[in-house]
């Protein structure tokens, strides 16, 4: 297990630092409710189990811990200096196009049930396949059309998943 | 020698059955198809090509169910090293050191080794289960609830050696993964936990959380990658390992292939525990363990040997006691009955030229395995010379039609993109996904274990001190989880001292 004792060389940026403390805090606050929401779990009546709330408490104060030690060495390595203050700022771009892509999957998650499956994988396919940098007028809707067809032809017909038709077309 | 006598007459039986041998090739290449899809395990294969057995005599119809059974472990650790996609839970391991080869550009190299790793695995666990049967099976049966809590502890201790350079942020996700494995029934009472009156969160099926965290997130990565100059132009060469490949693996693939046939024993811990085990162990043993999670060739042999080496052995207890050691397992536990075949010591006794020609079928169907593999690598590692534009699309069409296909329901879309955002936070801040996968397999496995023992000893907690095999294990466990610790604040200590 000597790889566990792999220390990181490079510095970690001081805006990852911060990050990693609101990550923490975040932890703790997602502990302390599911400690709390267990403590509303009422004993199975068995005197020789421990009951419902027992395990979701301890994996909770557990992670409460944890999340504080997580803290502790970010405050002492920021205390400390050791931060890259001189870390690249985030690009825009990237941002932009990641969280357009998160929304667009989003999307054609909540639509499919409207739209069925070939109609809503076939634009989504089309979207970001564009929102990645292939807009052929030609090559982008036949791939995705390919791969919509495809992964139809392997789930519906092979497999007998009822891929959903939608609400529009039934 | 019995036994060989009656295996090599298997063998006959076997070849003189043309119908049999086609239908074990139909099974395997439906096991790799499957296995290779995410979403799709190897126990949904099985129960999709079972109703097609119906109408057979028993042996090949149990022969195809192998095929699919063996095909679909194996495959699952393809896509695993090609894209990080795992398409069964037990490559979720193998994924973490096979991608990283893969990202080298020895893609190649991994999945030879993935696929004569697999082969090796299974064919000895079947040879394990034709000659060892009754006396792995006895000892795995002696495992009640205090030893198999003690297993799923010491399976859980392994989040601290799958944690990468910080072990408080790998514990970190190992207890998320905890807290979410507690969603759904209560395993005691059935009382509902955190499912705030939503029917699908009663069950949460953690194939889409596995999905998300190790799918979506690396395509949520991509999308922001630039796109036709980051072609991922991967050629798949040197698929046939090297003869110093095959010695500096042997060991490795031997060790793992026995641990995985015995965990494979113990009912309720499949192919996904024996392959983080395997894992570990293989990082214990390693001389250079620091190359764990950073494409190491070991862990993908240990983790393939081991899921695989687990085939034959949780069919140990299913044949000779009628206890499956698996969901596949208890699936074709089913399919024997159907064929009037009972599982149990009897099997052995009023349909032993059955049982063996089956045991033949099984060792047949690893060669063909091992052929189709191999062959199909090339074909299937064509995916990685698509831009990212277009396999980045796929990748997550995959992701959403997978997750879908579980259980025909939306709902497991949702978790599989919710944990997919959260897997690329994770990811980002480098807080490794692993863990989380580890705990929702264990967890449920723990707590229902644990409860379970207690009622058994009547509300005394002796038997976490007073059985030998439990201690052992919690031993083995409190080892595994506070050495990495150790060895990092040690390592942290000295690097501080360097640098005053």
């Amino acid at each position: 297990m000597e790889q566990a004792a792999e220390i990181p060389t490079k510095k970690t940026p001081y805006r990852d630092r911060l990050i990693e403390l609101a990550i923490a805090v975040l932890l703790i606050c997602f502990a302390a409710g599911v400690i709390y929401v267990a403590q509303g779990y009422s004993d199975n009546g068995m005197s020789t189990d421990v009951g419902p709330a027992r395990f979701p408490t301890v994996y909770g104060l557990v992670l409460i811990a944890l999340s504080i030690a997580l803290i502790v060495q970010n405050v002492t390595a920021l205390n400390r200096g050791d931060v890259d203050r001189e870390a690249p700022p985030i690009s825009t771009h990237r941002v932009f196009l990641i969280t357009t892509g998160i929304v667009l999957t989003f999307a054609q998650y909540w639509s499919m049930p409207y739209l069925g499956y070939l109609t809503s994988m076939f634009l989504y396919l089309c979207l970001l396949a564009a929102l990645m940098g292939l807009r052929h007028v030609l090559l982008n809707p036949l791939i995705s059309a390919v791969f919509t067809g495809l992964i139809y032809f392997c789930f519906y017909t092979l497999l007998n998943v009822p891929l959903p038709v939608g609400e529009l077309f039934e | 020698m019995e036994q060989l006598t009656m295996l090599l007459s298997g063998f006959a039986t076997l070849f003189q059955d043309p119908w049999t041998l086609i239908l074990a090739v139909f099974g395997v290449a439906v096991g790799i198809v499957i296995g290779a899809l995410p979403g799709l395990t190897a126990t949904m294969g099985v129960a999709i090509i079972l109703p097609f057995t119906f109408g057979m005599a028993a042996v090949p119809g149990l022969t195809m169910i192998c095929g699919v059974y063996f095909g679909g472990v194996y495959a699952g650790a393809v896509t695993a090293i090609l894209l990080r996609i795992p398409g069964t839970p037990a490559a979720a391991a193998t994924a973490i050191d096979g991608y990283e080869l893969t990202k080298k550009g020895e893609g190649g190299k991994a999945l030879g080794v993935a696929t004569f790793s697999s082969f090796t695995g299974g064919f000895i666990s079947i040879l394990m289960l034709v000659f060892l049967s009754p006396i792995l099976a006895s000892f795995a049966l002696k495992f009640s609830a205090a030893e198999t809590f003690a297993l799923a502890v010491f399976g859980l201790s392994i989040i601290a050696s799958i944690s990468g350079s910080n072990p408080i942020k790998g514990l970190m996700a190992g207890f998320l993964g905890l807290i979410i494995a507690t969603i759904g029934l209560d395993p005691m009472g059935g009382f509902p936990r955190f499912t705030w009156g939503i029917p699908d969160l009663m069950q949460v099926p953690f194939i889409p959380v596995m999905i998300g965290l190790f799918a979506a997130s690396e395509a949520f990565k991509t999308i922001g990658e630039s796109d036709i100059a980051a072609k991922t132009a991967v050629a798949l060469k040197n698929i046939i390992p090297t003869r110093e490949t095959f010695r500096h693996i042997a060991g490795t693939v031997l060790r793992s292939t026995f641990l995985g046939a015995f965990i494979g024993c113990v009912p309720g811990a499949g192919a996904d525990i024996a392959a983080f085990v395997a894992y570990n162990e293989a990082k214990r043993f390693s001389k250079h363990p620091e190359n764990f999670g950073k494409g190491e060739v070991l862990a993908v042999a240990a983790c393939e040997s081991g899921a695989n080496g687990c085939t034959g052995g949780a069919m140990l207890p299913m044949l000779t006691l009628g206890v499956p050691g698996d969901a596949v397992t208890a699936v074709m536990l089913g399919a024997l009955t159907i064929q009037g075949m009972q599982p149990g010591p009897l099997l052995f006794r009023d349909h032993a030229d059955k049982v063996f020609t089956l045991f033949a079928g099984m060792l047949f169907c690893y060669v063909i395995m091992l052929a189709m593999g191999l062959g199909s690598l090339r074909f299937i590692g064509k995916l990685l010379q698509m831009p990212k534009s277009v396999l980045t699309p796929l990748i997550l069409a995959l992701s959403i039609v997978g997750s879908y296909a579980i259980n025909n329901n939306t709902f497991d879309i949702g978790i599989m993109l919710v944990s997919g955002v959260i897997g690329y936070v994770m990811q980002k801040y480098d807080f490794p996904p692993s863990p989380v996968v580890l705990a929702l397999i264990m967890g449920p496995m723990a707590e229902s274990n644990f409860r379970r023992a207690l009622t058994m000893t009547g509300g005394s907690y002796d038997f976490l001190w007073t059985r030998p095999i439990t201690v052992g294990f919690l031993l083995l466990a409190a080892a595994s989880l506070l050495l990495p610790v150790v060895r990092y604040l040690l390592a942290r200590r000295r690097s501080r001292a360097a640098a005053a």
